[in-house]
C-alpha cells in the first residue's frame, strides 16, 4: 500500500467516527435494493434449479403425443416406434353438475389412465385420493370448484351422463400452475369411465394424448420426436417433450421475473439516489476541512479518495445487510408467486445471487456517492483563510461529473440488460429513467425560480419565509424535489398499471350486452335450448351455426407439405377452425380490405371467405389467394374474398373464419347461444336446467369468467404488493435521506430566528410550507410522470386503454405531504425544544 | 550570505467583475530570509490574507512571482505546491481550521502522515509543548479556542517547517488567551529556527517580529525594520 493510500485509508476510518449517523442512512438507502434484487435472483436460480431438477414432473411424462381427433391405428403404429410404457389421457371442456347443491360450472374434463402421472405426484387431500380414486371409480375435483360450491369429499360430481362420487379434492397437478385451476377447474376421472359420461360425440372439443415413459435422456427424445415430425404432422399429432416444456415454462416465468426485476431494479436505482443525496450533505460538510488538508499539503485528490473509500465501505455493509435480507425474504417470495409457479421451489442459498446483488448495490452505490464528491477536488486551500467555505458546485462543465454520470448511464445500461436480455429494451428503461430524472429536475428549476417571482407578494410571514427557503443559498430543492418525485414515480406506475389491467377485464363487462354464452348445441337440441332461455327471461342475442374444419391445402399446396421453416406457425396449420357462415358482417367486425359477400352457393366455381386479419398474416395471404379446407371428410375450395378486423375483447362467439350463407348450411353443425341473463340467480338456475336437460351443452358464464379474473388479479396484486415493499422501503430511506439534506441547515436557521424570538409556531409554519410546497410538486409531477409514461405503456404493450387510480393516486399524494412534512418538522422540533444557545453551542 | 526563504517580486491579485477587474493586490515585493520574521499589517480588506494565501501558494497571482525555498511557485502544479507546502511550510489559521472528526492528536498528526512518515510519538511531544498532553484524545468541539490554536500550533511545527504562516493567529481568541497562544507561538518559532509571516492588524503583535511591511488598498505603504 503506498503512503497516500494509507493515509486515505486511516483518514476515512477516523472521519467516519464522527459522521456515524450519516453514513448509516448511507447505509440503508442501499439495502432495500439489494435485499430486492438478491431475493429476485435468488428465487430465479432457484426456481431454475428446481425446473431442472424437477423438469420431468413439468409434463407428468417424457413425451406427450395428441391430437384433436381419436387416435386410430396409424397413430399408434408411430406411438409403438418410441417404445417404452405409455398411458392414455382424454380431456375436454364440459360442464361439472353438483347434485347436491345443483351447481354447475365449466370445467376441464381429464379421464386419465392409472398409471398417470409417470413423473411428480398428484397432491391431493386426503393425500391417498390420489391413487385410490382409480380402484374406487372416483373423480377428484379441483379445490377451486370445491370451495366456490362448497363441495365435501363423499358428494357426487356429474360429467355428461355419469355421476360420481368425489374421492379427493385436487391441489395441485406436477406442472401445471395453481392459477389454471382458476380459469378451467380440473376434474379427474379414471379413463375406463369416460365413455358412460356420453362426452365423446361428433363435435366433441376432445384432446387424445398418449403419455411415454421412456429410457432416454430428455435431449435423445426430443431427437426422436424429431426424426419423427413429418409423418406426425401428416397425421396432425403434436409432440410436446420435456425440453420443450421447460422452454415453454422458462419463457413464461421469465416474464414474472423480468416483472419482479424491474420493481428490483427502482429500488436499487432509488437507493442510489439516497446514497448520492446523503454523501452530497458529507461533501458540503467536508468543504473546510479539504481546503485545511490542502493546506496541509494533500494533493488534490486525496481528500476524495478517503472520502470514496467511506463510500466504498459503507456500499459494502449496506449491501451485505441487503444480501442477507434478501437471502431471508426469498424464503417468502415462492410463497407469494406460488400461484404462477409449475412446481414448489426448493429455498437454497443461491452464491451467484448474493454476489450479482451485492457488486450490483455496492457499484450503483459507489457511482452515486462520487458524483457530489469528485468536485472536492476543485476546493482550493485558500478557502482555509475564509470564515464561509462554499461547496464547489457538480457541474456538466465537469469532465468527471459528465463521466461518473456516463459511467453510471452504462452500468444501468448493462444491468438492464443483463436481465431483459434486450438491449433496445434496456436502452429505452435507461432513456425513460434519464428523462423522468430530466424532467424533475427541470421542474425544481421552475419551482426555483417561480418562489422567487412570487415572495414579494406573499405577505404573510411564516409563509414568505418558507417559500424564500426553496431558493435561497444552499437550498435543496433540486435533490429534495427529484429523489421525492422519483420514488412517487415508481409508485404512482405500479398503481397505474395495476388499476389499467383490472380496469381492461371491467370494461369489457361494461361493453358487452351479453353475458352468458351456450356452447356445442346440437341441431335437435337448438329449440329446447331457445324454449329454456325464453322460461328465464333471456333473450337470444345471437344463435350462431358452427362447422368445425380443417385447413387442407394453400395456393394449392397441401398442409402437409409446408414446412417448419416456411414461417406459418403449426398451430395455424394444423388447428380445428370452428368456423360460421352468415349474409352479413356483426357489428365487432370491420371490413379492412376485399369485399363482402354474404352469399354464394357450393356450385358456384369460386366460394369467397373473409379471414381475421391476424390469420391472413400468418397464412401470408391476400385477397384471391385460394385455400382448401376439409370440411368434417368434404374438400371445399375457396378464395380469399374479404379480411376483417375483429374486436375479440366483445363477449360473442368470433372467428377466424366467415363463410357466405349458402354453403354450409347443410353441413353437421352445431350451434353457439348468446344471451344476457338478468342475475346471478337467474344464471346458476338457468345452468342447471340446461346441465340436467342437455348434458353435453357448455356454458359460459360472463360474470364468472370476471370474477376469475379478478381472483387471478388479487394474485398479481399480491406481488406486486410485496414487490412494492422494496421500492417503499427504498423511497423511504430516500424521502428521509432527502429531507435530511435540507435540515441541516433550517435547524441552524430556526435557532437563529428563535433567538430573535420566532414563537415556536412561527418556525413550524414555516418549515411546513416548505416541506408542504416540496412534497406536494414532488409528488404531483411524479403521478404526473407515471400517468404520461403508463399512456404509451397500456397502449402499446398491453394494449389496453389507460385507467387512473384516482383513490390510490390520490392517497399517494397525500401520504408523500405527510410524511415529507412530518419528517421535516421533525427535524425542526430540536430548535424549538432546546433553548437557543445550547444549539448554538452544539452548531458552532 | 543568508539564505532567502521567501521572495516576492512585482505580485498583483486581481479579480475580474461585473464592473470590470478589481485590483486587490498591486506590486508587491520582499525578501525573507531564513530564521527572520516578518508581520504584514494592514486594516481588513487591505490585501494581507490575499498576500499570505499567494505567497503560501494557495491561489495564484495576476502578475508577480513567488519563489519559496528556491522554488519559483508559478512552475509547480497543484499537486506540486502541495508537497511543497508539506515539506516546507506550517500553517496557523485564526479560525484554527482543525479538522472537526479527528482528535487532538490526530489532526496535529495529519502533515506528517500525509508523508507516509509515522507521526505519533512527535505529536504526543508537541502536544505536550503546547500544554495540552492530557486532551490529546479530544475532539475539537470538546477544546476551548484558546485550546484549538494550541493544537494548531503543534500541527504547524510538526513538519518542522522552514517558514510559517500565521493569518491573524489571535484574531479569535480573549485577551488573555491571546497572550498565553502569543507566547506559545513565538517560543516555539525560536526554538524551531523557522521563518515566520505573520498577517495581523494588532500592531503590538507586529513589533514581535524584525519586520513590518504595511499595506492598505492592496500596496504597500512601509516596509520597517524592527
Amino acid at each position: 500500500m503506498t503512503g497516500s493510500l494509507r493515509w486515505a485509508v486511516r483518514h476515512a476510518w477516523r472521519d467516519a467516527r464522527a459522521s456515524r449517523q450519516r453514513l448509516l442512512l448511507y447505509v440503508g438507502a442501499i439495502i432495500a435494493g439489494v435485499a430486492a434484487l438478491v431475493a429476485i435472483r435468488s428465487f430465479a436460480d432457484n426456481l431454475t434449479a428446481s425446473i431442472d431438477a424437477e423438469a420431468k414432473t413439468l409434463l407428468g411424462a417424457d413425451l406427450e403425443l395428441y391430437r384433436r381427433q381419436p387416435l386410430d391405428a396409424e397413430v399408434l403404429a408411430i406411438a409403438d416406434r418410441f417404445g417404452g410404457e405409455r398411458i392414455r389421457e382424454i380431456s375436454l371442456g364440459t360442464m361439472a353438475y353438483f347434485p347436491r347443491t345443483r351447481d354447475s360450472r365449466l370445467v376441464r374434463l381429464r379421464a386419465v389412465e392409472s398409471s398417470y402421472p409417470f413423473y411428480g405426484d398428484l397432491d391431493t387431500l386426503p393425500p391417498e385420493a390420489a391413487s385410490s380414486f382409480h380402484a374406487a371409480g372416483g373423480a377428484l375435483v379441483d379445490r377451486t370448484l370445491m370451495l366456490q360450491f362448497g363441495a365435501e369429499v363423499g358428494d357426487t360430481v356429474r360429467v355428461g351422463d355419469l355421476e360420481l362420487r368425489i374421492a379427493g379434492t385436487l391441489e395441485r397437478i406436477p406442472g401445471e400452475v395453481p392459477t389454471a385451476s382458476l380459469v378451467g377447474p380440473r376434474v379427474l376421472i379414471p379413463l375406463p369411465l369416460l365413455d358412460a359420461a356420453n362426452l365423446l360425440g361428433p363435435g366433441s372439443q376432445a384432446r387424445y394424448a398418449l403419455l411415454f415413459r421412456l429410457p432416454g435422456s430428455p435431449e435423445e427424445v426430443t431427437e426422436q420426436v424429431e426424426a419423427l415430425r413429418p409423418e406426425l404432422r401428416a397425421l396432425r399429432v403434436e409432440a410436446e417433450t420435456v425440453q420443450y416444456r421447460r422452454r415453454v415454462v422458462g419463457r413464461a416465468l421469465d416474464n414474472l421475473y423480468q416483472f419482479l426485476y424491474l420493481a428490483g431494479f427502482a429500488a436499487l436505482l432509488l437507493g442510489g439516489i439516497g446514497v448520492g443525496s446523503a454523501m452530497s450533505l458529507h461533501a458540503r460538510d467536508k468543504v473546510a476541512a479539504v481546503a485545511t488538508l490542502r493546506c496541509l499539503g494533500a494533493r488534490r485528490w486525496l481528500p476524495v479518495q478517503a472520502y470514496l473509500l467511506q463510500a466504498l465501505a459503507m456500499a459494502a455493509v449496506g449491501s451485505t445487510i441487503g444480501a442477507v435480507i434478501g437471502v431471508l425474504a426469498q424464503r417468502v417470495l415462492p410463497q407469494v408467486v406460488d400461484a404462477f409457479l409449475p412446481l414448489p421451489v426448493e429455498f437454497s442459498i443461491s452464491v451467484g445471487a448474493v454476489a450479482e446483488g451485492i457488486a450490483a448495490g455496492m457499484i450503483v452505490a459507489v457511482l452515486f456517492a462520487a458524483l457530489p464528491l469528485v468536485p472536492l477536488r476543485r476546493v482550493t486551500p485558500l478557502q482555509a483563510l475564509r470564515m464561509f467555505a462554499a461547496p464547489p458546485r457538480v457541474t456538466v462543465r465537469d469532465p468527471w461529473v459528465v463521466g461518473l454520470a456516463a459511467a453510471l448511464a452504462a452500468a444501468l445500461w448493462l444491468a438492464a440488460w443483463r436481465h431483459t436480455g434486450n438491449p433496445t429494451w434496456a436502452l429505452g428503461i435507461v432513456a425513460g429513467l434519464s428523462i423522468v430524472g430530466g424532467a424533475l429536475t427541470v421542474m425544481a428549476f421552475v419551482l426555483r425560480g417561480a418562489a422567487r417571482r412570487i415572495v414579494g407578494r406573499v405577505t404573510v410571514y411564516p409563509v414568505r419565509q418558507g417559500v424564500a427557503n426553496l431558493y435561497r443559498p444552499q437550498n435543496q430543492t433540486v435533490i429534495v424535489l427529484v429523489t421525492l418525485g422519483f420514488g412517487t414515480f415508481v409508485i404512482g406506475s405500479l398503481l397505474i398499471l395495476q388499476e389499467s389491467l383490472v380496469g381492461a377485464v371491467n370494461d369489457m363487462a361494461l361493453r358487452s350486452e351479453a353475458n352468458f354464452v351456450l356452447f356445442d348445441v346440437q341441431p335437435d337440441q337448438r329449440e329446447g335450448a331457445l324454449a329454456l332461455l325464453e322460461k328465464h327471461g333471456a333473450p337470444v342475442l345471437e344463435a350462431t351455426a358452427i362447422v368445425p374444419m380443417r385447413l387442407a391445402a394453400i395456393g394449392g399446396r397441401r398442409v402437409a407439405e409446408i414446412g417448419p421453416d416456411e414461417g406459418i406457425p403449426g398451430w395455424v396449420l394444423r388447428r380445428e377452425y370452428r368456423s360460421t357462415y352468415r349474409a352479413d358482417l356483426t357489428d365487432g367486425e370491420t371490413l379492412l380490405e376485399g369485399e363482402w359477400i354474404g352469399r354464394a352457393s357450393l356450385d358456384d366455381a369460386t366460394i369467397p371467405v373473409s379471414l381475421e386479419s391476424g390469420l391472413a398474416t400468418q397464412l401470408g395471404v391476400s385477397i384471391g389467394d385460394t385455400l382448401e379446407f376439409d370440411v368434417q371428410g368434404v374438400p371445399v375450395e375457396v378464395i380469399v374474398g374479404s379480411i376483417r378486423l375483429v374486436d375479440w375483447q366483445q363477449v360473442r362467439p368470433n372467428f377466424f373464419v366467415v363463410f357466405p350463407a349458402g354453403v354450409l348450411d347443410e353441413a353437421p353443425q352445431q350451434f353457439a347461444i348468446v344471451t344476457r341473463v338478468a342475475s346471478p340467480a337467474v344464471s346458476a338456475a338457468l345452468q342447471r336446467d340446461l346441465v340436467e336437460t342437455f348434458r353435453n351443452i357448455s356454458v359460459i358464464d360472463l360474470g364468472l369468467v370476471l370474477r376469475t379474473i379478478d381472483d387471478v388479479l388479487d394474485q398479481v396484486r399480491l406481488a406486486i404488493r410485496f414487490m412494492t415493499l422494496f421500492v417503499l422501503a427504498a423511497g423511504g430511506a430516500v424521502l428521509l435521506m432527502a429531507v435530511r439534506t435540507s435540515q441541516r441547515q433550517r435547524q441552524l436557521e430556526s435557532v437563529l430566528l428563535r433567538t430573535l424570538g420566532a414563537s415556536r409556531r412561527q418556525i413550524l409554519s414555516i418549515q411546513a410550507v416548505e416541506y408542504i410546497v416540496l412534497g406536494g410538486l414532488a409528488a404531483t409531477t411524479g403521478l404526473g410522470l407515471a400517468a404520461a409514461a403508463g399512456l404509451p405503456l397500456m397502449r402499446f404493450v398491453f394494449e389496453t386503454p389507460m385507467v387512473l387510480p384516482v383513490v390510490g393516486l390520490g392517497l399517494t399524494l397525500t401520504g408523500v405531504i405527510v410524511v415529507t412534512t412530518t419528517v421535516g418538522l421533525w427535524g425542526a422540533r430540536r430548535a424549538t425544544t432546546r433553548p437557543p444557545l445550547e444549539s448554538l453551542r452544539a452548531d458552532a | 550570505m543568508t539564505e532567502t526563504i521567501l521572495e516576492v517580486r512585482g505580485l498583483s491579485k486581481s479579480y475580474d467583475t461585473a464592473a470590470g477587474p478589481l485590483a486587490v493586490l498591486s506590486d508587491v515585493s520582499f525578501t525573507l530570509a531564513a530564521g527572520d520574521s516578518m508581520a504584514i499589517l494592514g486594516p481588513s480588506g487591505s490585501g494581507k490574507s490575499t498576500v499570505l494565501g499567494l505567497c503560501a501558494g494557495l491561489d495564484r497571482p495576476t502578475a508577480g512571482s513567488v519563489r519559496l525555498a528556491g522554488v519559483d511557485l508559478a512552475t509547480q502544479d497543484e499537486d506540486g505546491l502541495a508537497r511543497l507546502r508539506n515539506d516546507q511550510v506550517g500553517f496557523v489559521f485564526q479560525s484554527f481550521q482543525l479538522l472537526p472528526t479527528l482528535t487532538a492528536l490526530e489532526n496535529v498528526m495529519v502533515p506528517l502522515e500525509l508523508r507516509g512518515e509515522d507521526a505519533g510519538e512527535r505529536a504526543t511531544e508537541l502536544l505536550e509543548q503546547v500544554g495540552l498532553a492530557d486532551r490529546q484524545d479530544h475532539y475539537p468541539v470538546q477544546l476551548s479556542g484558546g485550546e484549538q490554536q494550541r493544537v494548531a500550533i503543534a500541527r504547524a511545527f510538526i513538519n518542522r517547517p522552514r517558514l510559517l504562516f500565521a493569518d491573524e493567529p489571535m484574531g479569535n481568541l480573549d485577551g488573555a488567551t491571546a497572550a498565553i497562544v502569543r507566547e506559545l507561538l513565538f517560543d516555539i518559532h525560536a526554538a524551531a529556527g523557522a521563518s515566520l509571516v505573520l498577517v495581523t492588524h494588532d500592531e503590538t503583535l507586529a513589533r514581535r517580529t524584525g519586520r513590518i511591511l504595511r499595506l492598505a488598498a492592496g500596496r504597500v505603504v512601509t516596509e520597517r525594520s524592527m
